[in-house]
C-alpha cells in the first residue's frame, strides 16, 4: 500500500462492509426468529383450538366439532392450512375438510412432546408442521394416544421474508456505497494539506519555491516548521561551508606569493619553486572550485540578474579603461534566477571580461526571446575558428592548465550547469564572440 | 612617487617593499588597517596597494575611507579573494584595479605603473614630451632617441615631474614624494639633483627640460605629445602593460 489515502480507503471499506454485513445478517436473523416464533404460537393457538373441539364418540371414537374450529381456513378446501388426528397406529382419525398440497409422515413421539419444523421435499413447496403427541384419558383411567399434526404452507410467509431480506441487503448496500463515497470526499479533503505539502517541497526542490508555507493544520505545523528550520539551516551550514573553504584558500594564497616571490631571487631551484606553487594554486583553485559545484540548487534564493550584469560593466570598464569598450545592456529589471549570488558573478564576471579582454569594444548583453537564455556578443574578433566544444572543455584537468588561461568559460560552464543550465559558445553576426547561458 | 602598502603578511610585505624600491618609489608601510589608514590621509601617497583581510580595519572600509576624505591617488587591491563578487565589491569601494594572490611581482609593477599612467592620462607606457621620451616600462630615458644615463633618484625626480601634468611642484612636494624617511630630506641634495638631470637632459642648453621657478618650485617645461587615441584598444590598458608579465588572460585563446 503507497499513499495514506489508499490505506485510508482500503480500511475504511473494510470496516464499513464488515459493519454491514453484520447489521444484514443480525436484522435478518432477529426478523426470521421473530417470524418463527409467531408462527409457533400461532399453529400451538390452533392445536389447542382444536383440542378444545374435540370431543370423544360412542365406541371410543374421537370426533371433531367443525363448528367449533378456531379457524375458518381449515374449513376451505384450497387454504394451504391443514389439520388432522393420527391414532398412534398411524390411522387417521380426523381431518380438516382443507387440503395441503402434500402430506409429510407424522413419528410416533412420546406424549406431550412437541415438534415444529419447516419440511421440505423435493419438487414440494415447504411447509410448516407442528405436531404435538397427547392421550385422551377416560373416565375410566384408561388413555387413547394420538397426535394433532398441523400443516401451514410457508409460501407466502417464505416469499415476504425472502423480500425483506432483499430489501434489507440493498438498502445497507446502497447507504453503504454512499457512505463510501462520503468518505473518500472526506478523506480527500483532510488529506488536501498533505498534498500542498508535498507539492511544494517539489516545488522547492525544483528551486520554484524558497521555503513552506506555514499556514498548515495544527498536525502538520511542526513538520512544515521543522522542514523551513532545516532548509535554513542548511542554507546558512552551506555558506559556511563556502565560507570557511574560501578562507583556506585565501590563507594559502597569502604564503603562495611568498614562495613564488621568493623563487625569483633564489637562482638555484627557483624554477622548482615557481612550478611546485602553481601546482598548489591549481589545486587549491580546482577544490575550491569543485566544492563549490556541489552546491544543490534549491539551496540558492532568487536573485535579480539585471543588478548584477550592471555592477560588472561597472566594474570592467574600470579594469579595461578604454573610452572605447561600452557595454549595451537589454535585460528586464525583473528578469530573475535561482543561483547563488557569488556564483552568478562568477558566470557573468568570467564571459563579459572575456569579451573585453580580447578586444571587443561593444558588448551586447540581452535577453533573448527566451525568457530564460542571455546571451553576451561582442564585436571582437571571435572565437578561433576550433571546435567550440573545446574552448569550455579545459579545466576540467586543472592541474594540467597554467593557472587562469582559457579557464573561465570552463568554470563558467561547470557553474552553469551545476544549477541545471547550460553554456553555449558561438559566433556573433558581425564575426565577433557570443556566448549564451540558459538558466532553467 | 610615493607608495602606500597596507599588507599584513610581513614577509610578503618586506618582499613587495624591496621590489617597489627597485622601482624608486618611496614608501610608507602597516600591516594594519587603522594606522593604514591614517598613513593614506596623512602622507603624499600617489598610489596605495591594500589587501583587503587586515586586522583593525578591512582593507575594504580602509578604501572608501580615503576615497571619503577626498583622496584620489589610484588604489590597487591585492588580494587572496579571486572571486568576482569580491572584485566589483573591491571596484565599487573606489580601487582602480584588482590583482589576486598568488601573483607575479612582475605583474605587480606592471600595474603599478599603468595605474600612474592614467592618473596621469598616459594610455602607453613610454611618456613622450617633444624630443624628451621616459619608457616606464624599461625604465629608459632618451632624447632625441639618445639613451641617456640617469641615477635611480634622478630617474624618479623626472618621472614625478612629467606625471604632474606641467604643474609647479615645491621642493618640499617633490622631497615628500621622493623619500622614505624625513631624515634623507635635504633641498639641497635635491638642488644638486635636479642640476645633474638638467646637464644629463640637456648639455647644450638647447632643451631646458626642467624650469626653475624662484620660491615655488620646479616643473617640466616640455609639451606633452598627446598619445594617439585612435590607437588599438590592446594599447595602453592594464591587460596590454601586463603582457610582459604571465596574465590572467589566455593568449592562446584568440
Amino acid at each position: 500500500m503507497k499513499s495514506i489515502s489508499t490505506r485510508l480507503v482500503v480500511g475504511t471499506s473494510l470496516v464499513l462492509s464488515v459493519f454491514v454485513i453484520l447489521v444484514a445478517l443480525s436484522v435478518s436473523w432477529s426478523v426470521h426468529e421473530r417470524a418463527k416464533t409467531a408462527r409457533f404460537d400461532r399453529l400451538q393457538g390452533l392445536v389447542y383450538g382444536i383440542l378444545g373441539a374435540t370431543d370423544i364418540a360412542s365406541s371410543n371414537r374421537l370426533t371433531v366439532n367443525a363448528m367449533a374450529l378456531p379457524d375458518p381456513r381449515l374449513a376451505h378446501s384450497t387454504s394451504g392450512l391443514y389439520a388432522e388426528l393420527v391414532g398412534s397406529d398411524g390411522q387417521r382419525l380426523w381431518q380438516s375438510d382443507s387440503t395441503a398440497s402434500w402430506l409429510p409422515e407424522t413419528t410416533v413421539r412420546p406424549i406431550g412432546d412437541w415438534l415444529f419444523e419447516t419440511v421440505e421435499s423435493d419438487g414440494r413447496p415447504p411447509l410448516h408442521r407442528l405436531q404435538l403427541a397427547t392421550a385422551w384419558q377416560f373416565d375410566n383411567g384408561e388413555e387413547l394416544p394420538f397426535i394433532v399434526q398441523v400443516v401451514d404452507e410457508a409460501d407466502s410467509l417464505t416469499r415476504q421474508l425472502q423480500r425483506f431480506d432483499r430489501t434489507l441487503w440493498a438498502t445497507l448496500l446502497a447507504s453503504a456505497a454512499a457512505l463510501l463515497i462520503l468518505q473518500l470526499v472526506v478523506l480527500r479533503q483532510s488529506l488536501k494539506p498533505l498534498r500542498i505539502l508535498g507539492d511544494e517541497v517539489a516545488a522547492i526542490e525544483r528551486g520554484e519555491l524558497d521555503s513552506l508555507t506555514e499556514e498548515v493544520p495544527g498536525e502538520l505545523y511542526p513538520m512544515a516548521s521543522g522542514l523551513n528550520a532545516l532548509i535554513r539551516s542548511e542554507r546558512e551550514r552551506h555558506a559556511q561551508y563556502r565560507h570557511l573553504l574560501d578562507d583556506l584558500a585565501h590563507s594559502l594564497k597569502t604564503p603562495l606569493s611568498v614562495l613564488q616571490n621568493l623563487a625569483r631571487a633564489e637562482h638555484r631551484n627557483g624554477e622548482t619553486i615557481r612550478e611546485q606553487t602553481r601546482l598548489m594554486q591549481a589545486s587549491i583553485d580546482r577544490y575550491v572550485q569543485r566544492a563549490n559545484l556541489r552546491s544543490p540548487r534549491y539551496l540558492a534564493p532568487m536573485i535579480n540578474v539585471r543588478p548584477v550584469i550592471d555592477r560588472l560593466a561597472e566594474s570592467l570598464g574600470k579594469l579595461y579603461e578604454h573610452p572605447d569598450v561600452r557595454f549595451n545592456v537589454q535585460v528586464d529589471e525583473d528578469f530573475q534566477v535561482r543561483m547563488d549570488e557569488a556564483d552568478l558573478f562568477e558566470v557573468l564576471g568570467n564571459v563579459m571580461e572575456n569579451a573585453c579582454k580580447y578586444g571587443a569594444r561593444n558588448i551586447t548583453v540581452s535577453q533573448a526571446s527566451d525568457q530564460r537564455c542571455l546571451s553576451i556578443c561582442d564585436d571582437g574578433p571571435g572565437f578561433p575558428d576550433v571546435e567550440l566544444e573545446q574552448l569550455v572543455q579545459r579545466g576540467v584537468r586543472a592541474d594540467s592548465q597554467t593557472p587562469g588561461t582559457g579557464m573561465g568559460l570552463a568554470v563558467a560552464r561547470q557553474l552553469m550547469a551545476s544549477y541545471g543550465g547550460r553554456l553555449e559558445p558561438g559566433h556573433a553576426l558581425g564575426g565577433g564572440a557570443q556566448v549564451s547561458l540558459w538558466f532553467v | 612617487m610615493r607608495a602606500l602598502l597596507v599588507e599584513d603578511e610581513s614577509t610578503l610585505r618586506r618582499q613587495l617593499v624591496s621590489a617597489l624600491r627597485e622601482q624608486g618609489f618611496a614608501i610608507d608601510e602597516t600591516g594594519e588597517g587603522e594606522e593604514g589608514l591614517y598613513l593614506a590621509l596623512n602622507m603624499p601617497i600617489d598610489i596605495a596597494i591594500i589587501d583587503l583581510g587586515l586586522p583593525g580595519r578591512d582593507g575594504l572600509s580602509l578604501i572608501k575611507a580615503l576615497r571619503k576624505q577626498d583622496k584620489r591617488y589610484p588604489v590597487l587591491i591585492l588580494t587572496a579573494r579571486d572571486r568576482w563578487q569580491d572584485k566589483v565589491d573591491g571596484l565599487e569601494a573606489g580601487a582602480d584595479d584588482y590583482l589576486t594572490k598568488p601573483f607575479h611581482m612582475e605583474e605587480l609593477l606592471a600595474r603599478t605603473r599603468a595605474l600612474l599612467r592614467r592618473t596621469g592620462g598616459w594610455t602607453d607606457s613610454t611618456m613622450q614630451f617633444e624630443r624628451l621620451s621616459i619608457d616606464t616600462r624599461a625604465q629608459q630615458v632618451t632624447v632625441d632617441g639618445r639613451p641617456i644615463e640617469l641615477t635611480a633618484y634622478e630617474y624618479r625626480v623626472l618621472v614625478y615631474l612629467a606625471t604632474q601634468d606641467g604643474q609647479v611642484i615645491s621642493k618640499g612636494t617633490l622631497l615628500d614624494h621622493l623619500y622614505d624617511e624625513a631624515t634623507d630630506r635635504d633641498p639641497n641634495v635635491l638642488e644638486v639633483f635636479i642640476r645633474r638631470l638638467r646637464q644629463k637632459l640637456d648639455p647644450d642648453k638647447s632643451l631646458n627640460p626642467i624650469e626653475t621657478l624662484r620660491g615655488r618650485g620646479y616643473r617640466l617645461a616640455l609639451a606633452r605629445q598627446a598619445p594617439d587615441t585612435t590607437a588599438g584598444p590592446a594599447e595602453g590598458n592594464t591587460a596590454n602593460e601586463s603582457s610582459t608579465a604571465p596574465s590572467p588572460a589566455d593568449p592562446a585563446r584568440r
